[in-house]
């Protein structure tokens, strides 16, 4: 697992007044191996995790490493990306932007 | 079976096996594929959500002529799911009870549905030659343990298929086992195939000091790690990549259990996995084996709800060859326990002989 956070405020690159000002101040990156997703009637939760094995020849640990809870209509636009990242990626060819 | 409203909380209605009141609306193939349009349609969700509605509501709503919505609903009261009055149509207070378990009620209206083809078509077959029905049967092609090596997503899509029918079964039948033979002794557990970690799942819920480990074959270990991701006892379940007919089992288990496993091996495998077991074991340690046995289908016509176990009727063995096997394999205080779910189970422990070292 590697994880990155909480850093120093930072700003994106997006000239004032033009575009969203993105605060990471809280940002954390996960290298996940795991993503499995439940639902209830109010939201979509989406769990995300990784392994851990002392040697390849012993037994595998799961560790959860964020769960993040988002409205029905966040995961429908989340699994449209996905929808449009993967078959390039699978593909080996260029991968779209989020927005594409 | 307790009368409605007899049961006060969930843990009075799992010792009462309650769940097993899914099974009265799975009777026959009519009353259940009647019951699954209405959860199609959206009937279920509707009538669960807004408590009872006009039939001619529910028509609009669902978007059904009236001679449609009719014969359905008339199949769904005869089947004791609806109930009619003055017009108003709502769920019975029994078919509610049973809603709580709809995860079973569903995978079960799945499984059945799944199975009818080989039923129908094959069944002589299935009489007069196994070989040829397995070569065959859907049934036996959805349970095809050689395509859980390689991780392709195809292979992915197909284990998690029946995966799911396993883990939803185990959810229940787990809990009978963990309420019938107590585990609190135990502190680490091997579940040989023991699949998604859902029976490891449970016994690990009741039991804090437990920690488990599931081995099983690749795949079915990566769709493992993801069903139990996200529950809070997923620090004490452990997973462990092998194939038993090639691979030793690891050491260091005070546990080790077979649920509903060795049914699906021929005597002469079944026979070699518990003797690897048994060496695997520590001393002192048991082997506990959970099974299906025969079903008694002499006694009554099994249900719909059962069809797929009545295909798979050649692999159920009686409790007395595990036993027999536990005796020959030398294990002490060797016990079985008969558990009545929706078809015979039984529970066979053996104990190997030593001290426990832990």
């Amino acid at each position: 697992m590697s994880a990155t956070g909480p850093q120093p405020e930072k700003q994106s690159a997006a000239p004032a007044g033009r575009g969203p000002r993105w605060d990471d101040s809280a940002l954390q990156t996960h290298h996940g191996r795991l993503a499995t997703a439940t639902s209830t009637s109010t939201e979509i939760v989406v769990n995300v995790g990784t392994t851990h094995s002392d040697s390849p020849a012993s037994a595998i640990s799961v560790r959860l490493l964020a769960r993040i809870a988002m409205t029905p209509l966040t995961a429908k636009r989340l699994h449209d990306m996905l929808g449009r990242l993967i078959p390039p990626q699978e593909a080996g060819g260029p991968r779209a932007t989020g927005n594409g | 079976m307790p009368e409605p409203g007899a049961i006060r909380s969930l843990d009075e209605a799992a010792q009462a096996n309650e769940f097993l009141i899914v099974d009265e609306f799975l009777q026959t193939l009519v009353a259940a594929r009647a019951l699954k349009t209405a959860f199609e349609l959206g009937l279920i969700d509707r009538l669960a959500e807004q408590r009872s509605g006009s039939v001619e509501a529910l028509g609009r709503a669902l978007k059904l002529d009236g001679k449609g919505l009719r014969f359905l609903l008339d199949l769904l009261a005869a089947n004791r799911v609806v109930e009619e009055h003055g017009g108003d149509v709502r769920l019975s207070r029994r078919f509610l009870q049973a809603l709580r378990y709809r995860d079973l009620l569903e995978l079960k209206l799945d499984f059945a549905g799944f199975s009818i083809g080989d039923f129908a078509d094959r069944f002589t077959a299935l009489i007069q030659n196994a070989g040829s029905f397995m070569g065959e049967a859907r049934l036996f092609q959805l349970f095809d343990y050689r395509r859980c090596f390689e991780p392709s997503f195809d292979n992915y899509v197909r284990a998690r298929h029946w995966m799911r029918i396993t883990s939803t079964l185990t959810r229940y039948e787990g809990q009978a086992c963990a309420r019938a033979h107590d585990f609190s002794p135990y502190r680490r557990m091997l579940d040989v195939g023991g699949n998604s970690g859902e029976f490891a799942l449970q016994l690990c819920r009741r039991n804090p000091a437990l920690h488990a480990t599931v081995f099983d074959l690749p795949l079915v270990c990566e769709i493992g790690m993801e069903h139990v991701l996200a529950e809070p006892e997923h620090a004490r379940i452990a997973f462990f990549k092998g194939d038993i007919r090639n691979d030793p089992l690891p050491a260091g288990y005070d546990l080790i259990a077979f649920k509903s496993m060795l049914h699906d091996w021929p005597a002469q495998e079944a026979r070699q996995f518990i003797d690897k077991a048994v060496r695997a074991l520590e001393p002192g340690g048991t082997l506990l084996i959970f099974e299906r046995a025969p079903l008694k289908v002499r006694e009554a016509t099994p249900p719909l709800s059962l069809l797929p176990h009545v295909l798979f009727f050649r692999s159920y063995r009686p409790f007395t060859d595990y036993v027999a096997e536990l005796q020959g394999q030398e294990l002490a205080d060797i016990s079985h326990q008969q558990i009545d779910l929706d078809m015979p189970f039984f529970i066979v422990t053996g104990r190997k002989p030593g001290r426990r070292g832990y």
